[in-house]
């Protein structure tokens, strides 16, 4: 009978250690994106006067973008890891959601990418919640399906009442489909350990809207505020937008 | 609560899978068609443009009124069987049942409201609270559930007990001119039209030639492909004796008008569908026949179910939000 009992508590101790064993194999570290948005070199603030590189000065009044399917690539074996299933809003206008906490398993990572934007299932399943529910006003109600990317502001080259410029950036579907992957080699290695935490802070340059690989000036295309071949190009300048500003391994 | 599926129907589109319906969520969705505080006039709800007793469209008007007597630009569309619809509105821009509702509560001819302040109101609002407890689980209330709701109200009201339906079982015998029609129907409409929904869910350019005034050019808003110039989407033809006048700009008033398009129209653009375009005139007692007909797929069951009624009679009515 002791006997008995003495194996049920060695059975017990074991099944503990095995416990533990699992969790050490998904021991993860913490890694934090911050994003960091800019108008060339300055970042950016509402009140302050900028100047594209096509020459035209600008004032920004709402810039958010929409960051999914967020991937590291270790450099031993250039595996893809998924770091999560969640969606990002970034908002200059609210703080906190420029900064972007997530999960490493360890191991040394050189490379990472994202989705800019919200892939095209998310965009026909019906109402969603958190960072993708309309009431972020990244979502057209005339026609379904998620603003990937909205810039606004003022600008004298402008010919739109006030001076506003308006980009509104979407599409998930066909030739037009307006997300896609930004991929950033990290300029060293980041180490991720049990417990540490690393920070890649990525920058956005909102100078690219307008000249990264078309010539979009704020006089010709004061707006853009629906799905097509516009959109396209204001979406393959702002693909073009993301560097890695510094890294803390 | 179980989804109404009538047995001659095809797998519905949308089969609550995601959003498990309840009789406490079909409540819930019930009250908030009907209740006009979440329009930004506090008057204009859902229900005031989809009226039960019209088959859910807004009985005998060309256009709506949304607030403030501005009006919508299209001809309210009736309500019913929409869990079997893939794409929502005349043009298809909307692609799923629990997002059409954001687009009349954010509508500036219509509801004219924000999802925000739409929110707020349910808040501050006790019953509702209890009500989104019991459907839910817990207190949160937002975009999602309210969504999930009114989906569990729309999608299940189901019309599929008309005279057609009886006499598609056996429980009721055509007349001679409802039977012509019927055959009539077969041979000419149901292409389009197709039973047991009365409709293919596609679009078609029949020939409308655009109005100057309003310049909706249908599907190719979504698409911005010139193909789908003018092109709308098939309504059903179910209740359709109650849905006057018909057309996406209630052009035509009157059932033998909307039929008589099909012979005196003159394809005004390109994209015109063949079938219009070479399509034989009917004779006139061709046109009495199939009226007959489609007065048989009129389901007065529908008009007057009361769980689709309001739920609190003059709810719907509750004066500016304060």
């Amino acid at each position: 009978m002791k006997y008995r009992k003495y194996i049920y508590v060695k059975l017990l101790f074991l099944f503990v250690l095995a416990k533990c064993d699992l969790y050490a194999q998904h021991t993860s570290g913490n890694l934090i994106l911050q994003f960091e948005n800019r108008v060339g070199e300055r970042l950016v603030n509402f009140d302050s006067i900028y100047e594209n590189s096509l020459g035209e000065q600008l004032r920004i009044t709402k810039f958010r973008y929409y960051i999914s399917n967020i991937k590291l690539s270790d450099s031993t074996m250039g595996k893809n890891y998924k770091c999560s299933n969640r969606y990002f809003l970034v908002d200059e206008n609210k703080l906190d959601s420029k900064t972007i906490s997530l999960k490493l398993p360890p191991g040394r990572y050189n490379k990472i990418s994202f989705l800019l934007g919200v892939d095209s299932l998310r965009n026909v399943s019906g109402i969603q919640t958190g960072a993708l529910d309309p009431l972020n006003d990244m979502f057209w109600t005339w026609k379904s399906g998620y603003v990937m990317a909205k810039l606004e502001g003022r600008s004298p080259s402008s010919s739109l009442q006030h001076h506003l410029f308006e980009y509104h950036i979407g599409g998930f579907s066909g030739i037009y489909n307006v997300t896609g992957r930004v991929i950033l080699s990290l300029p060293a290695e980041i180490n991720i350990v049990h417990g540490k935490e690393s920070r890649i802070v990525i920058s956005a340059d909102i100078d690219k809207w307008f000249s990264a690989v078309y010539r979009l000036s704020i006089s010709d295309h004061p707006a853009c505020t629906v799905t097509g071949q516009l959109a396209k190009q204001f979406s393959e300048n702002y693909l073009q937008m993301f560097t890695v500003q510094s890294l803390t391994p | 609560m179980k989804q109404n599926i009538p047995g001659e129907f095809p797998k519905p589109v949308y089969d609550f899978k995601n959003n498990p319906l309840t009789r406490e969520g079909f409540e819930l969705g019930r009250k908030l068609f009907y209740d006009g505080r979440l329009s930004k006039d506090g008057y204009t709800a859902c229900a005031s443009c989809h009226q039960q007793f019209a088959a859910f469209s807004d009985f005998q008007h060309v256009f709506s009124h949304g607030v403030n007597s501005r009006f919508t630009r299209r001809n309210a569309p009736p309500l019913f069987n929409l869990a079997w619809q893939s794409e929502f509105h005349y043009d298809g821009g909307i692609n799923h049942i629990e997002l059409q509702p954001l687009s009349p509560m954010t509508g500036r001819d219509e509801m004219d409201n924000t999802i925000d302040s739409i929110l707020a109101t349910i808040r501050a609002d006790a019953v509702y609270r209890k009500m989104f407890r019991s459907t839910f689980g817990n207190d949160t209330i937002n975009t999602q559930r309210m969504l999930w709701a009114l989906a569990q109200f729309t999608g299940n009201i189901v019309s599929a007990n008309a005279k057609y339906d009886k006499m598609k079982k056996g429980k009721a015998v055509f007349n001679d001119w409802e039977q012509q029609g019927y055959i009539i129907f077969k041979e000419r409409c149901a292409v389009c039209h197709t039973e047991p929904l009365f409709t293919d869910f596609k679009y078609h350019n029949i020939g409308l030639a655009v109005d100057t005034f309003l310049n909706d050019f249908g599907r190719m808003v979504i698409t911005n492909d010139k193909k789908d110039s003018l092109l709308f989407k098939t309504p059903s033809l179910r209740n359709i004796s109650r849905t006057d006048p018909y057309m996406h700009d209630g052009r035509y008033w009157g059932l033998s008008t909307a039929i008589n398009h099909w012979q005196t129209c003159s394809p005004s653009d390109a994209t015109a569908d063949s079938l219009i375009v070479n399509g034989k005139p009917l004779e006139k007692m061709e046109v009495k026949y199939l009226v007959s007909f489609l007065h048989t797929l009129l389901d007065s069951s529908l008009l007057r179910d009361p769980m689709l009624a309001d739920p609190v009679p003059g709810n719907m009515i509750h004066g500016p939000v304060q």
